[in-house]
């Protein structure tokens, strides 16, 4: 399974939240198409939130095209690509905007960010 | 589904609940929070039927049996000398139920032959637990019971509590000190002090609705502050009613507050209140 | 529920019965002999742990939940407030019942040697309220202490109350215990001939306030605030409870014994009629007097007065009527004695009345002399007086000396002694007689063997005047009314002798020439002589066991040995147990169909009183 990490100290919605995680984990291809999605009880029980809110995420999930419910067996991934790319820029710069913005309240300055920058990707390339 | 009007509950001169009016719909989770003395585990019973209130009352939908009703609290205790087996068999004769569900029992690998006095607190609690879930609720009050069992135990618990709010589409109420492993779960939060409700909010709404500053300083009289907390060189303030126009309006980082911290300040803002009324 | 009810009382009920058994069996084998039968410490031990058996079982109703802090359970169970009171009720009634089964058993079954049928029936009554008490307060405290003495503080009131309904009754009205019918001591003796009703009225009247309210202030009951429910309670049961003493008092006054009136016609044809409420004299032409603290008896006349004793519940008084004034007048009073009622023991001579007063035992303590003319009371007791031994003295005679009265006793020992009793409290013995003796005509008859002898009493003793033999022993009659003891002379007196088989053989002393003459045609049966103004009336009445009331056949007059008809009287056609006659110095009261008839004597005069046609 998957790990949600769900900030109860932010005011955005829970149930926002969680769709939010679960398209991250669709989007970084850790769910592909076509796999299956736990069960409302189970997702419930394993994240401790209340049943109706799982099955709000999922509804909104399936609203934005992303998961595909089938009466009598549950919810399914629904992979479309070109979607995923025109979401996948967006949920990047919001994921890198957060970043800058720590990083910044850390005292860091735009020098020290691009050099860090330059280290950290470089050193992964090199892996 | 459950509708209570105008509630008051005195006992000998003191007044515990006055006049609460409030309504709960089918399948809300709903948290109950307030200071220590706030009349919440009272409300509770009351709503249960185990106290009687001196003025108004407590309306059930119809098609709601009494049955279908679960209750439990840190205070509550069972017969003490029955032993699990006799235990259940009254509880399923009393509520007529075809069988019981023994598996939580067996999880926690508790003998039916034990008596209940000999039970430890969360072997108790998961004991009642038991007893409650197999009546199918439609209907659970929880009473305060969480800080009362270990951490392993609080897990299974939810879990299971989880489950059977699937299964049944149960309403729960219930009255709660600690937050941490539920504060994802309540949709409906509500703040009681000196018998009254003082706030009556969705979750969600409730957090865009209370903010934090944190302030070297005293800050503009304009932003209603519902409690200031002084911690080391600095205040917390905590901003309630908060709008978005704030914001806008002056340069303070606003933060995120969880439901306990939520709560938590609303518990304060009662003690500052009281030390005003009290002069010191 | 009901289940779980059941087995905690059978679990009590059995410890209960456990000790009743044990601890006497216990008792038994260490004292052995010295405390009786094993039955009779057994059930006396039942007898006596019964009551906290009840109690118990009735304050027991509650505190097992709390004490096994299973409160906040059961009362979130499905159940009705009164749907959980009816569960615990039940078993508790159950075995309360089957318990008093049990004593009621035994007791049929070999306890009636061991106690008395009061201590029966006291204990019964107190066991039923005790638990019915104990029941209504079980929900008013925490603690078994607390709802103790609650019901300690419950039953205090209820017997308050209890004693009080008769005595506000009795108070306003008059008469006594035994006529409001809540005599409780003679109760508990029960006579099943006494009317329980007033008694079972006036209990459930006291008792259901206590249940009622318990039952009422139970169905609001919460968890939390006894002081709540004991509000709640206290606001229905103390209205209930003065309702119930109200209706209570009402139900006792409405059902007091009412009985009939008993008459007394004067000489001076005046109409005394007497209840135990009231006593009213009425002339010819209406009531001439009302006295309202109760009912005379015991009529006794002289020329100017007629007396009477009027009874409380712990004094006689002896009380007068002036004949003329109609006023009333209590002359003294004595304690009254708890057994026998005072009947035919008073007596009168010239201005004295002498009264003889009882132990409760009926053992003879004093005499008492009232003076009339003087106003004084003097007291001897008999312990100063007489002899010791003397069985159940009796005044049968007084007369005077140099001014000075004497009054004559006989007692029973093997056979009568006699004393002369002055007034001013000296004796002298006068001998003794085989069978009782008369004193007529200044002359004292007393009888050795067949002997009757006849002797004047002197300052010196006895005179023998005359002996006169005869085949059996006559005794003779005293023909007047016992109480007044008149030196008046009479020419003849009558008496009887007893023929083998029982027959009754009359006969006349003459007083002057001391004959004995048999006296022919005297009715042996529903007959009897009485002497009114020195005329020897001979009274024919009928009374059958299964027909009601005694009625008036013949009224004679015997002279000279021979009974001459004065007036028959007719067979009333719808006889009454009410149905009785009077019969007095005065003339003859007739009560026959619930109506009154009146006649004078000697003229046989029809009368009328206002108020009485």
């Amino acid at each position: 399974m998957f790990r949600l990490t769900i900030d109860a100290g932010l005011s955005v919605p829970v149930y926002k939240q969680t769709a939010q995680a679960i398209k991250v984990e669709i989007l970084s291809g850790r769910l592909k198409d076509g796999d299956k999605l736990p069960p409302i009880r189970e997702l419930a029980k394993v994240i401790k939130l209340h049943p109706n809110t799982v099955a709000k995420v999922y509804s909104t999930l399936e609203e934005e095209g992303f998961v595909e419910s089938k009466i009598g067996s549950g919810n399914w991934v629904k992979y479309k690509n070109k979607k995923l790319d025109q979401l996948r820029k967006v949920l990047v710069e919001e994921e890198f905007r957060n970043f800058i913005d720590r990083v910044l309240a850390v005292g860091a300055s735009k020098k020290d960010i691009k050099e860090l920058m330059e280290k950290y990707l470089n050193g992964e390339k090199n892996d | 589904m459950i509708d209570v009007k105008d509630l008051s509950v005195r006992f000998g001169g003191k007044t515990v609940l006055d006049a609460i009016n409030v309504q709960f719909e089918k399948g809300e989770f709903v948290t109950i929070a307030g200071n220590n003395g706030a009349g919440k585990t009272t409300f509770l019973r009351t709503l249960m039927g185990i106290v009687t209130p001196v003025k108004g009352e407590v309306t059930y939908d119809t098609g709601i049996s009494k049955g279908k009703i679960g209750f439990m609290s840190d205070r509550s205790g069972f017969f003490e000398n029955f032993t699990l087996k006799q235990g259940i068999d009254f509880h399923s004769r009393v509520y007529r139920l075809d069988q019981f569900d023994d598996t939580l029992l067996r999880h926690l690998g508790l003998d039916l032959k034990t008596k209940v006095k000999h039970l430890s607190v969360g072997e108790r609690v998961l004991f009642l637990f038991s007893l409650v879930i197999s009546q199918k609720p439609g209907i659970l009050f929880i009473d305060e019971i969480l800080h009362t069992i270990d951490p392993y135990l609080r897990e299974v618990f939810l879990e299971h509590l989880l489950e059977v709010i699937d299964r049944f589409n149960t309403t729960v109420i219930t009255v709660n000190h600690t937050f941490s492993e539920i504060e994802t779960i309540p949709g409906r939060i509500l703040v009681m002090e000196d018998g009254r409700i003082i706030l009556d909010e969705s979750a969600e709404v409730i957090k865009t609705k209370i903010k934090k500053i944190e302030s070297t300083g005293e800050i503009p009289g304009d932003i209603p502050v519902l409690y200031k907390k002084e911690v080391l060189e600095y205040n917390e303030y905590y901003v309630y009613p908060f709008s978005e126009e704030l914001r806008k309006s002056f340069d303070y980082q606003f933060r995120d507050l969880t439901l306990s911290e939520i709560i938590k300040s609303f518990i304060g803002g009662y003690y500052v209140k009281k030390r005003i009324s009290r002069g010191s | 529920m009901l289940k779980k009810e059941f087995q905690e009382v059978l679990k009590q009920s059995l410890v209960y019965i456990g000790l009743s058994v044990g601890i006497p069996l216990v008792l038994k084998v260490v004292l052995a002999k010295e405390i009786g039968s094993y039955f009779e410490v057994f059930f006396l031990m039942y007898q006596y742990s019964l009551l906290l058996f009840s109690i118990f079982m009735g304050l027991s109703l509650f505190l097992p939940d709390r004490n096994q802090r299973a409160e906040d359970y059961v009362y979130s169970l499905p159940y009705s407030r009164l749907r959980v009171l009816v569960m615990k009720v039940v078993p508790r009634l159950a075995a309360v019942a089957i318990f008093y089964l049990l004593f009621l058993l035994l007791y049929l079954w070999g306890g009636q040697e061991i106690i008395m049928r009061s201590s029966f029936f006291s204990t019964s009554w107190f066991y039923w309220l005790l638990f019915g008490i104990s029941l209504s307060f079980s929900a008013s405290a925490d603690s078994y202490l607390k709802v103790g003495g609650a019901t300690l503080l419950g039953t205090l009131i209820f017997l308050v109350l209890f004693t009080f309904v008769p005595n506000l009754i009795i108070q306003v009205k008059g008469g006594d215990l035994h006529s409001v019918g809540l005599d409780v001591l003679s109760l508990f003796k029960i006579d099943f001939s006494y009317n329980l009703v007033p008694f079972l009225l006036v209990c459930l009247c006291l008792m259901l306030p206590f249940l009622i309210s318990f039952v009422l202030a139970f169905k609001k009951w919460g968890i939390q605030s006894k002081e709540n429910y004991n509000k709640g309670f206290l606001k229905l049961f103390v209205p209930l409870i003065a309702a119930g003493f109200i209706v209570s008092t009402f139900f006792v006054y409405v059902l007091r014994v009412r009985d009939y009136p008993d008459y007394y016609l004067t000489a001076n044809h005046r109409l005394i009629e007497t209840s135990p409420y009231s006593t009213r004299l009425y002339g010819a032409e209406g009531v001439k007097l009302k006295y309202s603290k109760g009912g005379f008896s015991n009529f006794f006349e002289d020329e100017a007065h007629v007396y009477g004793t009027h009874e409380t519940r712990r004094s006689v008084y002896i009380v007068r009527i002036d004949k003329e004034n109609h006023t009333v007048e209590t002359m003294g009073k004595i304690p009254r004695p708890k057994i026998k009622r005072f009947q035919y023991e008073i007596r009168l001579f010239r201005n004295f009345i002498a009264i003889p007063e009882h132990f409760h035992d009926d053992q003879l303590r004093a005499f008492v002399f009232i003076d009339t003319r003087r106003k004084t009371i003097k007291r001897m007791k008999t312990a100063d007086v007489l002899p010791p031994g003397y069985k159940e003295p009796i005044i049968f005679g007084a007369d005077h000396s140099n001014g000075k009265i004497f009054w004559l006793i006989h007692g029973r020992l093997d056979r009568y002694p006699i004393i002369k009793l002055w007034e001013d409290g000296t004796t002298e013995k006068l001998g003794m007689t085989r069978w009782a003796p008369k004193y007529f005509n200044r002359m004292l008859f007393t009888f050795q063997g067949r002997v009757m002898v006849i002797s004047k009493i002197t300052d010196n003793g006895l005179e023998v005047i005359r002996k006169i033999y005869y085949h059996k022993h006559i005794s003779l009659k005293s023909v007047h009314r016992r109480i007044n003891l008149y030196p008046v002379s009479l020419k003849e007196v009558y008496g009887v002798w007893w023929q083998k088989g029982g027959k009754a053989n009359y006969v006349r002393l003459d007083l002057e020439t001391f004959e004995i003459s048999p006296v022919k045609d005297i009715p042996t049966s529903h007959f009897f002589l009485n002497n009114l103004n020195g005329t020897i009336y001979g009274i024919k009445f009928q009374y059958e066991k299964d027909e009601p009331g005694f009625h008036l056949k013949k009224l004679y007059r015997l002279e000279e040995g021979k009974l001459h008809l004065v007036k028959e009287f007719p067979e009333g056609k719808n006889k009454k147990k009410s149905d009785r006659f009077w019969i007095s110095k005065g003339g003859i009261v007739i009560r026959q169909n619930k109506r009154l008839s009146f006649y004078s004597l000697p003229g046989m005069k029809p009368l009328k009183f206002k108020g009485f046609d």
